[in-house]
């Protein structure tokens, strides 16, 4: 039996702390602020949205631990055992500057300010990345970076100016002011244990082993299985709610493996997508073009492809590509493991076919064939940082202009991401034509059951559901 | 010309890289310092039937509950038409227009009381767009008019050069 601890540690710019009892839910934001009073770290949006309260995140279970920019606003400290948090103050010491921060002096990247201390975040971020060797960055795409921080006044001229700046030769990495080597040593005799930290009603595990893992959920079937709370934060913000019982999988190693097989890749449902993103460049490039506007870069540091599956949204940025590819999704429990393919997994509004002492262990997605044309469709009012109107996944395969088969998965017009089985059907061994989409777009609405919200009415959604197909077409016989 | 030409870096600049510099909600509180919370309309448009308290008083930490009823006098405010409550009266013109002011020792006691306010409202169809107030005549504060003015009509005293 591993040893159990009853607090968490957490380094936040060098210093270690130790963490017990009801503090463990209190998010790295509000720590840092009203605990520690490191009041650089900004709180705007309160949702992941705005990316003020950027703060830089280092596991040091890793190899070699890299920095990368996180929303602190939705971040738990009961995530963060073994982490270098990294903040806006522990970036140098005065009158010293970092280039990052001298850059943004120089080419006026400041207004009012509060959006600053996340964009400076955000930026070393970016640095500390193009400059760990292996992954050298030559010319990082700015844009996309700082797509997760938004400024209201300033304007992003002057921002994007400062960036352009940066030299990564005469960049300092923050392993010379804070040696990671260190903290993974202080860290090390207390990696296997099992944290466990109560609190009132209030329960806390965070295990090291998927075994660990399994045992502490069929023990408490009614925790909350916790890995990037990118929506758990937002809930816990936005509506006062926070689960009581919750097991954190951030400390679990196994679940955050990436095997590549010649006809598949095998996804630990606890890889973050900014982890993923590499090889689905060039294993699945349109699914990493999905990607890259799946939240922000805050958000996909951090959210897991397990995470976004459990949460099950009807538009859910990864789920249409994951039906029509019929991943296959590995659960697991103390009395063994299964197999189910994600088009059985989904039943109803948030409602999904696992039970209470299950978690999702793994995802295999199958590699395309040569055959196979895929697009993959997100409509939102804006490119970056936006909630889907309306997604959408076609895949086909088409032999001599003829439909060999065809699957269609769309998110957003339904309780749940939608395959049209009937649409599909209808187009299998068709002539690939505009006619033959266009008729197959009337059978598609018959198949769908959009409702009118904020980001869209129900109208412009059968609309989307139409026009998708034949965008589909055109884009495919250019 | 010391400046003229020159780069001049932000005043704040270097407080905003370091984060540094202080904003409000970054400044230690004060001994005995109060949270403040608003409990806004829960609709956009119409006529406040009941407000009750009674719940959010008994929150312990609360230590002020205020309405219009509580502002003796000037209930208006406005930069050039003195025409905006400060706390809704009788009528409510958006959602989260302030009604109740919540004043408590620390934010969970104020969260807590927000929660447990109840406002009722009889609500109406908002007026959205500039035909509907114009087919509604409802227009804001009192009617003015612009008109030309031509410059020997209107200045016959200016000195043009």
């Amino acid at each position: 039996m591993p040893h159990m601890r009853d607090y968490l540690l957490i380094y936040i710019n060098g210093q270690a702390h130790e963490i017990s009892g009801e503090e463990a839910w209190l998010t790295l934001s509000q720590y840092l602020r009203q605990r520690l009073r490191l009041t650089g770290t900004k709180i705007v949006c309160e949702e992941g949205d705005c990316g003020s309260c950027s703060v830089l995140l280092a596991d040091l279970l890793a190899d070699h631990p890299v920095y990368t920019p996180v929303d602190s606003c939705i971040c738990f400290l009961f995530q963060l055992d073994g982490h270098h948090v990294v903040t806006v103050e522990g970036l140098s010491h005065s009158p010293e500057l970092s280039t990052v921060q001298q850059s943004m002096i120089d080419c006026h990247g400041s207004q009012c300010g509060f959006c600053t201390p996340g964009f400076v975040m955000a930026m070393t971020g970016v640095m500390e990345r193009a400059t760990c060797g292996s992954t050298r960055v030559a010319a990082p795409d700015w844009r996309t970076e700082l797509s997760g921080n938004l400024c209201r006044c300033t304007g992003y001229q002057p921002i994007l100016n400062a960036c352009e700046q940066l030299k990564t030769a005469d960049y300092v990495r923050l392993d010379e002011r804070y040696p990671i080597a260190a903290m993974q040593a202080s860290y090390a005799p207390l990696e296997a244990d099992i944290v466990a930290i109560a609190y009132g009603k209030k329960k806390c595990f965070l295990p090291v082993t998927i075994a660990e893992c399994l045992e502490l959920k069929s023990l408490h079937p009614e925790a909350r299985l916790v890995a990037g709370a990118t929506d758990i934060g937002v809930q816990s913000n936005k509506r006062h709610s926070t689960p009581d019982v919750v097991i954190g999988l951030r400390r679990i190693v196994e679940l955050q493996s990436i095997e590549v097989h010649p006809d598949h890749l095998q996804l630990g449902a606890g890889v973050t997508w900014s982890q993923m993103l590499p090889i689905l460049e060039t294993s699945l490039p349109s699914f990493a073009e999905v990607i890259k506007v799946f939240g922000s870069p805050q958000i996909r540091n951090i959210g897991t492809i397990g995470g976004n599956l459990a949460n099950a949204s009807p538009i859910a940025d990864s789920l249409p590509l994951l039906h029509v590819m019929e991943c296959e999704l590995k659960l697991a429990s103390v009395s063994g493991t299964r197999l189910l393919n994600i088009n059985k997994f989904y039943k109803g509004y948030k409602q999904y076919d696992l039970n209470s002492d299950e978690i999702i262990a793994s995802v295999k997605l199958p590699r395309l064939t040569t055959e196979d044309r895929l697009r993959l469709y997100k409509v939102s009012r804006r490119r970056d940082m936006d909630i889907s109107t309306f997604t959408a996944a076609i895949r086909m395969r088409v032999q001599a202009g003829i439909i060999e088969q065809a699957s269609i998965a769309f998110g957003a017009v339904g309780p749940i991401v939608l395959r049209l089985p009937k649409t599909e059907a209808y187009l299998k061994d068709k002539a690939f034509t505009k006619e033959t989409m266009q008729a197959a777009g009337d059978v598609a609405v018959q198949e769908i059951t959009p409702i009118s919200d904020v980001r869209g009415s129900a109208d412009y959604r059968y609309q989307l559901s139409k026009n998708v197909l034949m965008k589909f077409y055109y884009e495919e016989s250019r | 010309m010391t400046y003229v030409g020159k780069t001049i870096p932000h005043d704040s600049a270097r407080g905003h890289v370091t984060g540094k510099a202080d904003y409000l909600d970054d400044l230690p509180r004060y001994e005995n310092e109060l949270l403040v919370g608003v409990v806004g309309s829960p609709v956009a448009a119409g006529t406040i039937c009941s407000v009750d308290l009674e719940a959010a008083k008994k929150v312990p930490g609360v230590v002020a509950i205020l309405t219009h009823e509580d502002i003796p006098g000037h209930k208006l405010f406005g930069p050039l038409f003195q025409d905006e409550p400060f706390l809704a009266i009788d009528q409510v013109l958006y959602i989260g227009q302030p009604v109740v002011l919540i004043a408590a020792t620390d934010r969970n006691a104020l969260r807590k009381a927000e929660a447990l306010v109840k406002i009722t409202v009889d609500a109406i169809k908002p007026i959205l767009s500039i035909d509907d107030a114009i087919k509604a005549s409802s227009f804001i504060g009192v009617e003015r008019r612009s008109c030309k003015a031509t410059r020997r009509k209107r200045l016959p005293h200016a000195s043009i050069s």
